[in-house]
């Protein structure tokens, strides 16, 4: 059979070969569609705004509203801030996290951890601003740097957590017993072999459920710290966030 | 300079399935002994034993009482890593860490326990690697090439240079020759012969010639059991029991 192609399988090879090519057609329509607009808006961005995109941008404070000129430092600034005090909190405890699941949670605490982080991992992020909102703002009666940093590390916490446990398990474990082997104590073969290998792999093949910290929502944290527009009738200071709207950014994921 | 190993009424488990039972051994110092055996019949656990790897997997446990020189290997004071320093080993799979330099592979051993002095690291690497055979192969790319770039036969010795950097008294091979091509495996043939001037080695292996070749006494293991351990020679010539003649004349197995 292999040897003698019938007509048959020729002409079913040429009506093949033919819905291929409209699929394939198909295809490229629906995708140029869905770009079409998407590039339209991002081009029209990109020409009405580039000018604006300078210097004074950047440095300057936002004008009153109504008048010309201004930038975005404050803003900036502020995002800068929430982001690094989140971070300063946020990456460690979940670093630390991660490698309790990956080395040593294959227990039912370790579960109950796993479980939790995954459900606050699913928590919306405007979920946990309120609670932010309630915890820190309400009692300190205003907004702050601080409350969008802490809603920021909330929804870091396990979203690091994770990322680092999926990063260590992927770390294979003749690896481990190779560093076990040598004499090197655990604690010492997680942080300068399995944390290294796992994070070289992720800088070489970045998993999807990897999404650098920096990346993760300031959503919730720019809605904390926002402050209401009648406030800032005060000269702004530059740390003073008053980034924009709520969940710019989205999850990280 | 090697030592010898007493092992008295070895037992070890993986949960609920015994895998060794009440094992009794003597291995003279400075000499290459041969374990083998079909799959499963706990050779490899059986070294794994010796140097406490056995009880990093999980479930697993052993108890008796095995003498590495005059270190109580199972004694109630013991530290594992401690035993893991002094008795090193090699595995089936060539381990390297994937993230180090040739030279960083060697010295990992002294570096992450804390051995400081650079010049007697770089010592010991050099004689390590001379040792294992490598050094003529890699001494112009020790820090530029990864460990892993190496091929298969040179990554198995770059492990037992990792091994002998941290100066244990006696080496443990797992089948160290299993995925190498007769080549690369003649080599490490000869390094063992080589080795046991200063070390007690150990060595596992399926393939019976290897055992021939390279060991002085094998010891033949069955469901969990010596069966019989002399030297190499009347063990392949004149078997006391039934069970090892019909295991090396292929009769099973």
């Amino acid at each position: 059979m292999p040897d003698s192609p019938s007509v048959a399988t020729v002409k079913i090879s040429v009506f093949r070969r033919l819905t291929n090519s409209c699929a394939t057609l198909f295809a490229i329509a629906a995708a140029v569609l869905v770009i079409l607009p998407l590039m339209a808006i991002f081009l029209y961005l990109l020409i009405k705004g580039v000018q604006s995109l300078n210097w004074a941008f950047l440095t300057q404070l936002p004008k009153p509203p109504g008048e010309v000129g201004g930038g975005m430092a404050n803003a900036i600034v502020g995002s800068g801030i929430i982001l690094a005090m989140a971070s300063l909190v946020g990456i460690p405890v979940g670093i630390g996290c991660g490698i309790y699941l990956a080395e040593y949670g294959r227990n039912a605490f370790g579960d109950v951890v796993r479980f939790t982080s995954d459900v606050l991992n699913g928590v919306p992020s405007i979920v946990i601003g309120i609670a932010v909102y309630s915890l820190i703002v309400v009692r300190q009666k205003h907004f702050s740097a601080f409350a969008g940093s802490a809603a920021l590390a909330i929804m870091m916490v396990p979203t690091v957590a994770r990322a680092t446990e999926e990063m260590l398990l992927m770390v294979p474990n003749n690896i481990r017993e190779a560093a076990l082997g040598l004499g090197i104590p655990k604690w010492r073969t997680t942080l300068s072999i399995s944390l290294r290998t796992a994070s070289r792999a992720w800088q070489e093949k970045r998993p999807r459920c990897c999404s650098p910290p920096w990346v993760i929502s300031t959503g919730a944290g720019v809605l904390i710290s926002r402050r209401q527009h009648c406030r800032c009738k005060s000269i702004p200071t530059p740390c003073r966030p008053t980034m924009t709207g709520t969940n710019k950014l989205g999850p990280g994921r | 300079m090697g030592v010898g190993i007493e092992v008295r009424g070895l037992n070890a488990w993986y949960g609920k399935n015994q895998a060794l039972k009440s094992i009794d051994m003597t291995v003279p110092a400075n000499h290459v002994t041969a374990v083998i055996g079909p799959s499963g019949c706990g050779k490899s656990t059986f070294v794994r034993c010796l140097n406490r790897m056995h009880e990093t997997i999980p479930e697993a446990r052993a108890e008796g009482d095995v003498k590495v020189g005059d270190l109580e290997v199972y004694g109630a004071d013991t530290d594992p890593v401690e035993v893991r320093r002094r008795i090193g080993m090699v595995f089936q799979k060539p381990n390297p860490f994937p993230t180090m330099s040739i030279y960083d592979n060697v010295a990992a051993g002294l570096k992450l326990n804390g051995f400081g002095n650079r010049k007697q690291i770089s010592e010991l690497v050099e004689r390590s690697l001379k040792m294992a055979a490598l050094w003529d192969e890699v001494k112009d790319t020790l820090h530029k090439k990864s460990g892993a770039s190496l091929s298969g036969g040179q990554q198995q010795r770059l492990c037992i240079a990792r091994s002998l950097a941290v100066e244990p008294e006696v080496l443990l091979m797992d089948e160290p020759a299993s995925a190498l091509d007769p080549i690369s495996t003649s080599k490490i043939e000869e390094l063992i012969f080589q080795l046991k001037q200063h070390y007690t080695v150990v060595i596992v292996t399926h393939n019976m010639q290897q055992a021939a070749r390279v060991a002085e006494l094998t010891g033949f293991f069955l469901m969990g059991s010596l069966i019989e351990y002399d030297k190499t020679e009347k063990i392949f010539t004149t078997p006391a029991d039934k069970r090892t003649e019909d295991y090396i004349t292929g009769r099973f197995g």
